[in-house]
């Protein structure tokens, strides 16, 4: 562990007042020299009523632990979460085919975070367009009294803008060849069941180990290389 | 909502063996399996690897090759490799090497072993012998439980006229009008949608003219309301049944509920005359070659009635020889009555695969003719003529004329045994397997009619050709003919990968399979002397005389099953199309179980091949 990242989980671990993500942050993380074959990570995707992290929430979390370069399916995890603070889940159902009575038998927000940051401890998380993951968490950490994650992020999305561009130049996102679904026809990987957060996660974990292979194999590619 | 690994699930649910596994057993898979991505060239297994690991490709492929660098085999999405090396524990074969990127899943040996443990038909899949597993290629199809009996046959099969359907507001004259329009003997009669009942011919007589009843009436007045009905896919058996419990000889059929045809008794009894035993007794009785050539007419349909009766398609080819050999003894006494008796014993020969009693619905003659030594001067012009008449019915009986002139009618295949004796002789130092290629067939003999003992001797001359090791340039040239055989390795998405890895687009079952097959037995036959024609037949003999292992002759005796079977089939779907059967078998059209069959046997008979090769070496 860096002494940066050292600082970043003491910092951390002052302002938490979260139980469960105190004892998160007595994992070291890995640092920016660790190799794929040596980390663990953990894919990760939510479902939620929105983009904006105030308004709307999460209404299910998805994720599977990828192992250096191994995605371990009996991992792979999906929990609903009920939101009494917010609305039903409105026109999103259209997208995501969760209606409001399947929320009825799903976790609360607290108990979801309990069991995804048990998951988390000292691993990397990759997520494809990792800012929504990410500021829904840390809004969610936030309301709960935690506090932000120190964990390394690895956005599968940006990862590949760099891949492409490598080989043709910028101004991809607009025409959508960014989406998890065009990255993964790109690189011939099989359909997947949409809008299930597991297999969003499963299908990010799949893209992420494809642009490893690229970039030399998880025996050479670091951390580093990849956030 | 799914579970999380529905995915995952739901791949494995259509790739065999895990369609096997129940729900619950394929959730326990699931959560057993690792994904990993690798880069195209990445070899996956080296050959003396120790392995314990199951791998399942879920997209990409692989190529196997074996220690000398040569193509095994190549594999796609839902394909496993690895498995011989898990099951027997020994180190890896064949070299395992992505030929595209490719995700691939993994499960551990004990996760595999658990799976193994917990469902007898997942376990099944993997400890069958090879034999069994070839045989399951071609059983996996027809389902017909108990058999052979034609009285199996779905009744559906037997329907011969359209459906004729009147309403209950047709009158008795109409009725009868449409009946002899329609040339059948019995009317359904519909209110709208609904069946009301049916009126036959019987019922004209007995409840119209005897009674005096006016035609002018409904055909309502004299139907036979809520008539008995089964369902077309039902045994012929239970509707014999059914008809003869009640009195009855009209039987309305139904597929998904709706009448789709009426069975008669008449129907069933053609069934019985379409029976082989009763066609060849009829074939003995045909007065003429015109008689003969209508029954002949029932053959193809006969073969499409085996198969729906349940027969085993192996067995097939045997039922069309036997029909084959009757038209020809037929041809024979009907030549004799023309000719008068012959001057000299002689027999009638076959060769080929009527020979060795193989053939499928379509087949050009292979015949020849031997009469004695001490035949008078002028009996050869006998011989000719009853040739010519026999040839020339059996052109006219559905069975063409060879286009190699492989017939009786030609002066070479037309001999004294001497001249025969002569033939194998000459033909016993025959070095150049292009010359061995064109008289192969006459290494497959059998005599058909006539004296069987002038065969004989030819079939003896025909063994010590094969003994001869020692002159053995005629037993080389058939043996590296029959190695020459380009056999395929398998079958990779929707493709035929020919043995020097080139995809083809379908398998000829008889040029890259049968043809084969049944080249290499026959020079391992005759290599030990055997001149018994039948393929399965000399693979017998050679295992009684420990010349094959139980294993191998197994395996070559498997082979040929789901060949022949394969081909049985598939010409069956050709002919139900109205298509001209031929040997192209598209890869799409066949089963997983079928393509892993097939696999196997390719193998069988490329190792056969090889050892062919180290046997004869040039």
């Amino acid at each position: 562990m860096s002494t940066l990242q050292g600082i970043r989980l003491a910092l951390a671990r002052r302002s938490c007042k979260l139980p469960a993500q105190q004892r998160l942050l007595e994992h070291p993380l890995p640092a920016r020299g660790t190799r794929v074959t040596d980390m663990e990570m953990v894919a990760l995707d939510f479902e939620t009523t929105g983009l904006d992290t105030r308004n709307d929430h999460i209404i299910a979390a998805g994720w599977v632990l990828v192992r250096g370069d191994r995605i371990i399916m009996a991992s792979a995890s999906e929990i609903r979460v009920r939101d009494d603070t917010a609305e039903g889940v409105g026109q999103s159902a259209v997208i995501h085919g969760i209606l409001d009575s399947d929320l009825n038998e799903a976790a609360e927000a607290e108990a979801m975070i309990e069991q995804l940051l048990a998951e988390l401890a000292g691993r990397a998380i990759i997520a494809h367009a990792a800012a929504i993951e990410r500021g829904f968490l840390n809004t969610l950490l936030r309301r709960l009294g935690g506090t932000s994650l120190p964990n390394p992020f690895i956005d599968t999305m940006i990862l590949e803008r760099q891949l492409l561009e490598g080989e043709r130049g910028s101004g991809r996102e607009r025409q959508g060849e960014l989406t998890l679904d065009a990255c993964r026809t790109r690189r011939g990987l099989p359909d997947y069941q949409r809008h299930s957060a597991a297999a969003d996660a499963v299908a990010a974990a799949e893209l992420f180990l494809a642009q490893v292979a690229q970039l030399g194999g998880a025996q050479k590619v670091m951390l580093r290389d990849l956030c | 909502m799914n579970s999380a690994l529905a995915d995952v699930e739901k791949f494995l649910a259509q790739t065999p063996p895990f369609d096997l596994l129940d729900p619950a057993l394929r959730h326990r898979a699931a959560t057993a399996i690792e994904a990993t991505y690798r880069r195209k060239g990445t070899a996956l297994l080296e050959i003396g690897d120790s392995n314990a690991t199951l791998y399942l490709l879920r997209r990409g492929a692989v190529e196997a090759h074996d220690r000398h660098g040569n193509l095994v085999g190549r594999y796609g999405e839902g394909e496993s490799f690895g498995v011989q090396s898990l099951l027997t524990g020994k180190p890896v074969r064949s070299r395992i090497t992505l030929i595209e990127d490719g995700l691939i899943w993994s499960m551990p040996q004990v996760a595999f072993d658990a799976l193994r443990a917990a469902s007898s038909e997942f376990d099944t899949h993997y400890i069958r012998s090879l034999e069994e597993r070839l045989i399951a290629g071609v059983q996996a199809k027809p389902k017909n439980s108990s058999g052979h009996e034609l009285f199996m046959t779905p009744m559906g099969e037997l329907l011969r006229h359209p459906l004729v359907v009147v309403t209950t507001d047709t009158t008795i004259a109409e009725a009868a009008g449409v009946m002899s329009e329609h040339a059948v003997s019995s009317l359904l009669v519909n209110e709208g949608d609904s069946v009301r009942g049916i009126v036959t011919d019987r019922d004209l007589r007995n409840r119209v003219l005897a009674q005096g009843r006016d035609p002018a009436q409904s055909v309502r007045e004299i139907m036979t309301t809520d008539p008995v009905t089964l369902d077309a896919s039902r045994p012929v058996l239970e509707g014999i049944i059914a008809m003869a419990g009640r009195g009855i000889h009209h039987l309305p059929l139904t597929r998904d509920g709706r009448v789709v045809g009426m069975l008669t008794t008449r129907d069933v009894m053609t069934l019985q005359t379409r029976h082989p035993l009763y066609l060849a007794a009829q074939i003995q009785k045909a007065g003429s070659i015109e008689d003969l050539a209508s029954i002949c007419a029932e053959v193809p349909r006969l073969f499409e009635l085996l198969l729906a009766s349940g027969m085993r398609a192996e067995q097939i080819p045997k039922v069309l020889t036997t029909i084959n050999d009757a038209v020809m003894r037929r041809l024979i006494g009907l030549a004799q009555q023309q000719l008068g008796p012959a001057p000299a014993p002689f027999a009638w020969l076959v060769f080929g695969s009527q020979a060795r009693a193989e053939q499928s619905i379509k087949t050009d003659q292979d015949n020849g003719l031997v009469y004695a030594d001490d035949a008078p001067a002028n009996a050869d012009a006998w011989f000719a003529s009853m040739a010519r008449i026999v040839c020339d019915g059996l052109n006219g009986c559905g069975y063409p004329y060879c286009p190699g002139k492989i017939m009786a009618i030609t002066d070479a295949w037309r001999q004294p045994l001497s001249g025969w004796l002569d033939h194998f002789r000459k033909w016993s130092t025959v070095p150049d397997p292009e010359a061995v290629l064109r008289i192969s067939i006459f290494f497959d003999l059998r005599a058909v009619d006539g004296e069987h003992a002038l065969a004989a001797q030819i079939s003896r001359a025909l063994g010590e050709c094969g003994a001869r090791r020692d002159k053995g340039a005629f037993i080389s040239a058939l043996a590296r003919q029959a190695a020459s055989y380009d056999v395929p390795l398998g079958f990779f998405r929707r493709f035929v990968v020919a043995s020097q890895g080139e995809n083809r687009e379908t398998l000829d079952v008889k040029a890259s399979g049968l043809l084969p097959l049944t080249d290499l037995v026959r020079v391992r036959a005759l290599e030990a002397g055997i001149t018994v024609p039948s393929t399965q037949e000399r693979i017998a003999q050679m295992l009684d005389m420990n010349r094959l292992s139980h294993t191998d002759a197994d395996r070559l005796a498997g082979a040929h099953i789901l060949l022949t079977g394969l081909r049985v089939r598939l010409h069956a779907e050709q002919m139900r199309r109205g298509e001209k059967p031929d040997n192209h078998l598209d890869p799409r059209e066949i089963s997983h179980s079928e393509r892993e069959a097939l696999r196997e046997a390719f193998l069988v008979i490329r190792e056969a091949q090889q050892g062919l090769l180290l046997d004869f070496p040039r």
